[in-house]
């Protein structure tokens, strides 16, 4: 009797174990379409989730909301998909997109650690070498930013590249990954005026939106394909990825790694960022405090740059088309490969002209650029692709 | 009403009794009758006695020890993890200190201190917003390496300006 009894006990402890078994699952939990006009207005609310704008089939808004899960039981999954926040709805033609707070965080625990690594402790000794800097082409950062919906990891992949990363550490013998991915799509009319306000989110813009376009984004990334007609970006302490910037107001703090394919019409006030353009074209205007600029190429046509700035590093790189080049400055050094001039601080902070470069061939003139810096670094690098 | 007390006890027939021939025996007998049992009662009261603070010795010690584990075991409640983690917190923040303080001694801009002292401050008040998050969950890894980064970012902002501060001094030179 005893040992029927131990068998049956057994027996439902495996059906629990099994019931609780942990599956990779993906769910479409949320679902709404909305009929727009051309005065339709529209404001998304993200916090710590991805969100990825993409455009509409026809003049109607969709919002379609996914959960994927890696390592959790089924249990847990239906607990934390009742506690997912998201609200949308039209009122007087302007639509509002709410996506709350996550219920909990992405879990990767160490459960059993003796000697764990000192997570990121060597970052301290990291120095930026201020000399190697390598050209790139326009093509070639493309390349690096381009968004493409193929390249993008799966969850699953993820889960296991961050399984592989925990099991190499030393000493941790006993650990669980559970991890989930949100994934807002919406699809939009291109014509919407769109305004989107993110707290530690991803977001990716897929396609082109014509209407006005304002973001504010705090933490997290924000790529797009082609940045036209925006009022205002503000991004801070986030990532910035953008093939194509067209007219508009750009607004950037701390940006680690600001890559921008090309830039025509914009203005930006930067500070405390570290920022690459792949092609700087008309009328770009740069505000800056503390950031390093990398300006790799300028177009044809890109009459005129300015660039005003405080304590900055400033890379460029030679162009292939003919320039004029004016710097004004006080306390900043001007590097060109071996000869180093500098503008040694002055008492009431007057600026002198420190180069001026006329243009040589008016028939291949591109513009002029105009650097007014104070305690700044300017290193010209030669281009590789010009002198070969 | 006065009294002679002399008068008093002539009046009574105490002087006029005699003792019995035993007396001085019998009396030795009582008193060393009445000592033992004295002896007795005193050897019972003085036991319990002690062992009341015996047992008052033990509840304060049991109380003692108890409460002395109980601080024992939060300090040691911490993980291996979570205790790395304080300690990389420190590092951080003493590098993070030593740091401002030499940009303090190569920075002549009160702008320049100004706009820094502020992203410090901001960068700290997001790192107060993650300690919490990190507090709910100390196992995360992936809340560590926000907390880490965050401290990281601070000091290399204070290397970095510094190292700027350099290249146009050496420049000036």
């Amino acid at each position: 009797m005893y040992n029927i009894k131990s068998v049956l006990v057994k027996c439902l402890m495996l059906l629990l174990f099994v019931s609780t078994k942990v599956f990779a699952q993906k769910e479409h939990v949320y679902s709404k379409v909305f009929e727009t006009d051309i005065e339709t207005t529209a404001i998304l609310n993200i916090s710590e989730s991805s969100v990825s704008i993409e455009s509409s089939p026809d003049d109607k808004v969709y919002v379609d909301y996914y959960l994927e899960f890696e390592g959790y039981s089924i249990e847990e999954i239906n607990k934390l998909k009742k506690e997912f926040n998201i609200e949308s709805n039209l009122n007087f033609n302007h639509l509002t997109i709410l996506v709350g707070e996550l219920p909990e965080s992405n879990n990767v625990i160490i459960e059993d650690n003796k000697e764990i690594i000192n997570v990121g402790i060597n970052r301290q000794e990291d120095k930026i070498n201020n000399q190697l800097v390598n050209y790139k082409s326009k093509d070639s950062l493309l390349s690096e930013i381009k968004v493409d919906k193929s390249r993008k990891k799966s969850l699953g992949e993820v889960w296991k590249k961050l399984k592989d990363k925990i099991s190499k550490i030393k000493g941790v013998s006993n650990y669980s990954i559970k991890a989930f991915e949100t994934n807002l799509i919406i699809k939009v009319p291109s014509s919407l005026k769109f305004t989107i306000n993110g707290r530690k989110s991803f977001i990716t813009l897929n396609e082109l939106i014509n209407g006005e376009l304002s973001i504010n984004l705090k933490g997290g990334k924000l790529r797009a394909k082609n940045l036209q007609n925006v009022k205002r970006v503000k991004i801070v302490d986030a990532g910035f990825e953008v093939e194509e910037i067209k007219n508009g107001i750009f607004n950037l703090s701390s940006v680690r790694s600001g890559k921008i394919g090309s830039i025509k019409n914009a203005s930006i006030t930067s500070e405390f960022s570290k920022i690459e353009i792949g092609e700087v074209k008309e009328r770009v205007v740069i505000n800056d405090f503390n950031s390093e600029y990398k300006f790799y190429n300028f177009s044809s046509n890109f009459k005129q740059f300015d660039l005003f700035s405080e304590y900055s590093k400033v890379h460029i790189f030679d162009s292939e088309f003919d320039y004029s080049f004016k710097v004004i400055g006080n306390n900043t050094v001007f590097y060109n490969g071996e000869t180093a001039i500098s503008m040694q601080p002055t008492k009431n902070g007057e600026k002198f002209t420190m180069i001026e470069k006329k243009s040589n061939d008016v028939n291949s003139f591109g513009g002029h650029i105009n650097m007014d810096i104070i305690h700044g670094a300017i290193y010209s690098h030669k281009n590789k692709k010009k002198s070969e | 009403m006065k009294q002679d007390l002399r008068e008093l006890f002539k009046e009574t027939d105490l002087s006029e009794k005699k003792l019995p021939m035993s007396h001085r025996e019998e009396f030795i007998k009582k008193l060393s009758q009445k000592r033992h049992n004295n002896e007795k009662k005193l050897s019972s009261a003085y036991i319990a006695n002690i062992a009341a603070s015996i047992l008052i010795l033990c509840m304060l010690s049991y109380f003692l020890f108890y409460q002395n584990s109980n601080n024992q075991n939060e300090f040691t409640n911490k993980t291996f993890l979570e205790t790395q983690v304080e300690e990389i917190e420190n590092t951080y923040l003493k590098n993070i200190e030593k740091e401002w303080k030499n940009f303090l001694i190569v920075a002549n801009d009160k702008n320049l201190i100004q706009r820094f002292e502020q992203k410090l401050e901001e960068l700290d008040s997001d790192y107060q917003e993650i300690s919490i998050k990190y507090k709910k969950e100390p196992n995360n890894i992936l809340i560590i390496e926000e907390l880490i980064d965050n401290l990281s970012t601070r000091l290399q902002l204070l290397k970095d300006i510094q190292e700027h501060i350099h290249i146009l001094n050496e420049a000036n030179v």
